[in-house]
């Protein structure tokens, strides 16, 4: 799993792809920032602030999955990872770890925007740690389905839209799951993103929304591992 | 060391593979011969544990290559038909990155790349980007990845395909030399009958998805189909000089190929005669060679 884990790092801050894409993010935060915070207007509230940066995560991490399985399908290295002595955890596990350490770089340095502002007013850090526990373990969530999309297929496009297909089928579902009532309706709501995501914006850490993203997140690595063993049912 | 019993695969309906059985003894280097498609990518799949099979069994070193994967997986070095190469890796990031996956063990990963970097004459490109090598450097790398975990078997699926002709002849020395250093078993699949006979000691043929032979190099060419092959190289008279051979009683078979050959297939060695009656002929006669059997012809005998 660490071999999986190095090289993907490796190839995340040696590649343009890595830069690239940290520049973009890095550059849309600051956008915000001035957005939100450069007119004086005695707020310091970063709640709307995290909630922006994760929809930007919603189009970057399928940038950053694509390339996991698919790419390895592409160059021929598939049939290396698979002739090797590791296991499907440790090549999911492996993979999925290293794009969760690049977005979470990218994710605490969002952090620096508050901490510039903190001299020059007083700063709720209570909603700030909760905004920036939601966008990680949306990035966990957006990753594990990235991931399964990726295994799919060794096309770029096809894996990218289909990462973004599941990630937003999830938010949809919440527009279904409060209109109306019963138990239908409480069933889409538990499984709407959305639902459990804008309580971390609120300020709020429960452990039924941690538990939510880490379940969703091992569903999506569970299922990624199924499609790779996949090939390997006669 | 390597054993396939009854080996079959489907893909839908599709029969890839046959009832396949053959064997490589511990040190050989053995050549999989067939024409695309014939099932050769499918068998070395199989063995190195890809894909499974539809039905039978596949043994390396005596362990079942699907009951004991993760076992087998570490005795084999594989080169797929498509190089298996990170564009982004220096050689020698990449070769370790292999030596961790195969799970060599740690204390000897260094060595181990070193050694193979050594081999593959590829010191002083070890800390060049795989993107800018060339194709026969890429292939050599390609080598070197299938060695890094000194594997008991190794299993190259077409290793000289697209290269031109010096690479070609660099990949095959390269080969040849593992087979002696190493002292490897090794499964080559190719469809190119002089890499098998200048490589290897024995060919397993195979051809629709069924083996039609499997012996050493030197016992395929014995099956040929008996008689000496002579070519002639005559300027003139050639009609009177193909009139006069068929009558003699040695003769099997004479084959007018093109403006000046003559293709001669005769029981014994009577060149001396034919040379006697051309000369006799005025058939200007400026060259005799006897032509020796050579893989392809066996080859093409047996597939048809």
């Amino acid at each position: 799993m660490f071999s999986v884990y190095k090289k993907e790092i490796k190839i995340y801050f040696t590649s343009i792809m890595g830069y690239c894409i940290m520049g973009i993010y890095l550059a849309i935060s600051a956008l915000l920032f001035w957005g939100y915070f450069a007119q004086v207007n005695n707020s310091s509230d970063f709640s709307s602030f995290f909630s922006d940066m994760n929809t930007v995560n919603l189009f970057i991490v399928p940038i950053l999955t694509i390339r996991l399985l698919a790419e390895e399908k592409k160059l021929g290295t598939y049939e290396l990872l698979m002739t090797s002595p590791i296991s499907s955890w440790e090549i999911i596990i492996g993979k999925a770890l290293s794009v969760f350490t690049f977005t979470a770089i990218g994710n605490t340095l969002l952090l620096l925007y508050p901490l510039i502002l903190s001299p020059y007013t007083s700063i709720e850090w209570g909603i700030i740690i909760a905004g920036y526990s939601g966008i990680l373990f949306s990035s966990m969530l957006f990753i594990s389905f990235g991931m399964v999309a990726s295994s799919l297929t060794d096309n770029y496009v096809i894996a990218a839209l289909f990462s973004l297909l599941f990630i937003l089928i999830f938010m949809i579902i919440s527009f279904f799951a409060n209109s109306g009532s019963g138990i239908i309706n409480r069933i889409l709501k538990e499984i709407s993103y959305s639902n459990h995501y804008f309580q971390f914006v609120t300020g709020m850490i429960k452990a039924e929304n941690l538990l939510y993203f880490i379940i969703g997140s091992f569903l999506g690595l569970y299922s990624s591992k199924l499609m790779i063993e996949s090939r390997t049912w006669a | 060391m390597i054993k396939v019993e009854n080996l079959s695969k489907k893909y839908g309906s599709f029969l890839a593979l046959d009832r396949i059985n053959f064997e490589v003894n511990e040190g050989e280097i053995v050549a999989f011969l067939g024409p695309n498609g014939a099932g050769k990518t499918t068998t070395m799949r199989i063995l190195t544990g890809f894909m499974p099979p539809t039905e039978g069994k596949a043994f390396i070193s005596g362990m079942d290559v699907y009951e004991e994967t993760t076992k087998v997986k570490a005795l084999i070095g594989y080169l797929p038909e498509n190089p298996p190469l990170y564009p982004e890796l220096t050689v020698s990031e990449y070769l370790t990155y292999v030596a961790e996956l195969k799970k060599v063990p740690k204390d000897l990963i260094k060595k181990n790349v070193d050694k193979v970097i050594e081999l593959t004459d590829l010191g002083e490109r070890k800390n060049t980007l795989i993107q800018l090598l060339s194709k026969g450097l890429k292939q050599r790398v390609s080598i070197a990845q299938s060695i890094v975990n000194s594997p008991a078997v190794i299993i190259l699926d077409e290793p000289t395909v697209g290269l031109d002709p010096v690479q070609v002849v660099e990949i095959r020395n390269l080969i040849k030399s593992l087979a002696g250093i190493e002292k490897s078993t090794i499964l080559i699949s190719t469809h190119l009958l002089s890499e098998a006979q200048e490589i290897c000691s024995k060919a397993i043929i195979i051809n629709n998805g069924k083996i039609i032979a499997e012996d050493s190099i030197e016992a395929l060419k014995q099956k040929q189909k008996p008689g000496f092959k002579i070519i002639v190289k005559a300027l003139r008279n050639h009609k009177k000089i193909l009139e006069s051979l068929k009558k003699m009683p040695e003769i099997i078979e004479v084959e007018y190929k093109n403006n000046e050959d003559i293709l001669i297939t005769t029981k014994e060695d009577i060149r001396e005669e034919i040379a006697r009656i051309i000369v006799g002929m005025d058939g200007g006669l400026i060259e005799m060679t006897q032509k020796e059997s050579s893989l392809e012809d066996i080859f093409l005998q047996l597939i048809q």
